[in-house]
């Protein structure tokens, strides 16, 4: 038969390619608009190298058979009151983090790759797009499922949608993505595909999964194990991505370089949530911040990729050391910040147990005890006396990556940086040199932020006090300290209740 | 009688995700956790450099509007999970349909008139597949709103399943690879088909998302699915076509199921409270524009059936009654 003379590799080619065609009843600008005005000139879109050879109906296949086993260890856990058997209910702060700031990025991922799909003219590109433009959209559901139950119980997940939109820390996540989404396809794919998927997966998604897992959340591991597959898939196409522009035209290399640059430090600022996650929030932890910086971005990333970039000509990121010498700091920074200021906060915080401070002071040696643990210990005592350290007033926002202007000098955990630019006349404030060179090479995008802290002040967020921002919100109870939360009252009195059926 | 076992019950706080909770008051069931107002809706931080005129997510994307864009939902409930469920399924039946047309030798003692049809008028489908694929994807792109963009995107991933099945026969059929190179050439070139492409590719360049979903879904599709493939599958049945037949099945049977939320999408479209009138003017309009050219692409593609005793006439007839059947559907509801 004729299917058996052929290979495998002919026969997923000729499923796969040559179905596109150059249009010739409309201009092919009309058709594919989008690909040209960034400057990346492609000359053969056939030389896309696809290593995964699935089909359409092997995808389904697959992906059904993950998803029947997903579901049902989900309704077992429904059904078997797992969300009982987590380290402890602080833990779910760090699971709130998740679904507020990054499902909702799981999403926009899926409608970005649909935008990839569509215009590329490159048959395999596309199709490599419109697989992951579906498991995004899966993640996105399994996500919002899987965490269902545990918002059934908890607070802090009940109006993630709302909050995503609206809340003052999620405008870094969203604000990273929305700059994404509404660049050009090319960079969409070196900001999505390599800076997110490749570059820092392993210090953005990774650790949530990490954290999952070794804090007894059944549910949201069993998800990244399922989509250990689809992951695998995105980050070569990642990688792919930025070796095809890179090997189709000279011209292409400052371009790409210029947004691995920026897509470097705007992805790594993301990172400083989930710095201070990993850190402070996990009742069990997986490794410290530094440790996985160290690891996963230093040795594999540094040591590994830039290495053979470099035969591309491209260099290591521009801000790169100035995030190496965050390291020792970044974590205890953002936390203090979110600590700071719970009260508009839609999870908990809390000043971590003594015998936690101390494993701060051993994974962090030459900055903890000296710049940060006097701050919890002091507010440990302010919150015994009653009165529980909350920053008044709302903090100036990076205009770029939006994080509260707590940054410090590189290298000097307590010098504050505050960076002007001007631009038409109007001061811009940024974090680092790393927002700043970034708003100052686009600074017409970046005065376009809906910065959350400036629209409170404009009237824009249901008032001007916190009880009305709140309200606009949508709180009920999800803010402030943990020891005085519901998740609390209600995980001990749920223990007790199932301990005296023992 | 059943048994009973006794669980060890803490009732929740609270029955469901906020969003979802006010609009449905019950507990949801996946489909509508997964899919109701998942889409980032408002505080969007930056315009697109290719298109500074809109959000990110923008109503104005097209000229059809809703008062709530979740007042359609996808009467086949599907989100991932449910939707990977049923094609992996309909394509395991097609699978072991054509295994078993395999082993009968069913593929090389084909009759030859069929071997024709095959490859020289549904070949060429492949690309046009491929098209809609594109479309659709754009549609999943720039409509608002999880749930309508959600069936788009699952009928993008649909339509290049459904290439990637002709794609199989004409690898099946005696010629293999030199099928695919003959179907493209009339693609490109052949007279019958060109109508067919010339309407792909105006549908490609229109930025209206609205336009395009009417043009691919409410007309071409229920021109081309009745008139080919299930008018083909049943002369295939009078005409020696045999097992063979099970893909042009697979493709009508496909249509039914993409019928059943363009259908609800149309209803919902033309009975809006608020711009119901509206939006039947635009469908109308566009109705007007692409329904004449999905006839002529009819009438050129039609005659190919001649050799195995169809008529142009037979094929337009099946066409024109399901494509009536499902613009009805803009009636206002009494
Ligand atoms: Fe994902
Ligand atoms: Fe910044």
């Amino acid at each position: 038969m004729a299917t058996s003379k052929m290979g495998l590799k002919e026969t997923y080619r000729a499923m796969i390619r040559g179905l596109e065609w150059t249009p010739t009843y409309q201009p092919p600008e009309a058709i594919y608009p989008y690909h040209t005005f960034e400057g990346i000139k492609i000359h053969n879109w056939d030389d896309w190298e696809d290593p995964f050879r699935i089909t359409v109906e092997s995808y389904w296949k697959y992906q059904a058979e993950k998803d029947r086993r997903f579901y049902a260890i989900l309704d077992g856990f429904i059904q078997s009151q797992g969300h009982l058997n987590i380290s402890d209910a602080r833990y779910l702060n760090a699971l709130k983090l998740f679904l507020q700031g990054v499902t909702p990025l799981e999403y926009m991922a899926h409608r970005g790759f649909s935008q990839i799909a569509r215009f590329l003219p490159g048959a395999a590109p596309a199709f490599a797009a419109l697989a992951q433009s579906m498991d995004e959209l899966r993640h996105a559901q399994t996500q919002l499922h899987a965490i269902s139950p545990y918002n059934r119980y908890y607070s802090g997940f009940h109006s993630m949608r709302r909050w995503h939109d609206r809340v003052w820390y999620l405008s870094v996540p969203k604000s990273f993505f929305d700059d994404a989404v509404s660049s050009g396809p090319f960079e969409f794919l070196t900001a999505i595909s390599f800076g997110f998927e490749y570059l820092l997966t392993n210090l953005l998604f990774v650790p949530f999964m990490s954290g999952a897992s070794f804090n007894g959340d059944l549910t949201t591991m069993t998800f990244g194990f399922s989509a250990q597959s689809d992951e695998s898939r995105h980050m070569t196409l990642g990688l792919e991505a930025v070796k095809f522009m890179l090997e189709q035209d000279e011209d292409n290399v400052p371009i790409v370089q210029q947004w691995i640059d920026k897509w470097f430090w705007r992805a790594y600022r993301v990172t400083a949530l989930v710095a201070a996650m990993m850190d402070y929030m996990l009742p069990r932890r997986f490794m410290s911040w530094k440790e996985a910086f160290e690891l996963y971005f230093e040795e594999q990333m540094m040591n590994g990729l830039f290495p053979d970039l470099k035969y591309y000509g491209i260099n290591p990121p521009r801000h790169v050391a100035q995030a190496i010498a965050e390291k020792d700091y970044l974590s205890h920074q953002v936390y203090w910040v979110l600590y700071s200021f719970t009260y508009a906060a839609m999870f908990h915080t809390w000043v971590p147990e003594p015998q936690e401070l101390d494993w701060l002071s051993q994974k962090y040696p030459g900055t903890f005890d000296r710049y940060f643990r006097p701050l919890f210990e002091r507010a440990r005592e302010a919150q015994a006396q009653g009165h529980r350290h909350y920053f008044a007033g709302l903090p100036q926002l990076c205009q770029v990556c939006q994080i509260p202007m707590a940054f410090t000098y590189p290298g000097e955990p307590i010098r504050h940086q505050q960076r002007a630019s001007v631009y038409q006349g109007e001061t811009y404030w940024t974090c680092s040199e790393g927002c700043q060179w970034i708003f100052e090479r686009e600074p017409e995008k970046y005065i376009q932020a809906w910065l959350p802290v400036h629209e409170i002040f404009k009237g824009n967020c249901g008032g001007a006090s916190v009880p009305e921002v709140l309200a606009w919100y949508g709180d009920q109870g999800d803010s402030g300290d943990y020891l005085d939360s519901q998740d609390r009252k209600h995980w001990i009195a749920w223990h007790e209740q199932v301990n005296q059926l023992v | 009688m059943a048994y009973e076992i006794r669980q060890n019950v803490i009732d929740p706080v609270r029955v469901g995700y906020q969003w979802v909770a006010t609009r449905i008051g019950r507990p949801a069931n996946r489909y509508e956790e997964g899919s109701i107002e998942v889409q980032q809706q408002e505080n969007f931080h930056y315009r697109p450099l290719w298109d500074p005129d809109h959000d990110i997510f923008d109503p104005g994307y097209s000229a059809l509007q809703l008062t709530d864009w979740y007042s359609f939902l996808d009467p086949r409930q599907y989100y991932y999970y449910t939707y990977n469920q049923a094609r992996t399924r309909a394509a395991e039946a097609l699978a072991s349909a054509q295994q078993y047309a395999e082993q009968a030798g069913a593929f090389e003692t084909l009759d030859p008139r069929w071997h024709t049809v095959l490859v020289e008028l549904f070949g060429p489908l492949r690309h046009h597949e491929y098209g809609a694929h594109l479309i659709m994807a754009q549609v999943s792109r720039f409509s608002y709103g999880t749930t309508i963009e959600q069936a788009a995107i699952y009928s993008s991933f649909d339509h290049l399943g459904n290439a990637q099945a002709l794609t199989k026969v004409l690898l099946k059929l005696e010629g293999g690879q030199a099928n695919l190179a003959e179907a493209r050439r009339a693609w490109l070139e052949g007279e019958a088909h060109q109508p067919l492409r010339r309407y792909v590719e105006n549908v490609l360049a229109l930025r209206d998302w609205g336009e395009q979903w009417t043009a691919v879904n409410v007309v071409l599709n229920a021109w081309v699915y009745p008139a080919l493939y299930r008018y083909g599958e049943m002369l295939g049945r009078q005409s020696g076509l045999g097992m063979v037949g099970t893909t042009l099945r697979y493709l009508d049977d496909w249509y039914r199921d993409e019928r059943a939320w363009t259908e609800r999408l149309l209803e919902t479209f033309a009975n809006d409270p608020g711009h119901g009138a509206h939006n039947r003017a635009v469908l109308q309009e566009s109705l007007e524009r692409w329904r004449p050219q999905a006839e002529a692409v009819l009438r050129a593609l039609l005659p190919h059936f001649h050799e195995v005793g169809g008529t142009v006439e037979g094929g337009l007839a099946s066409a024109q009654a399901e494509y009536e059947s499902l613009i009805a559907r803009m009636a206002p509801a009494q």
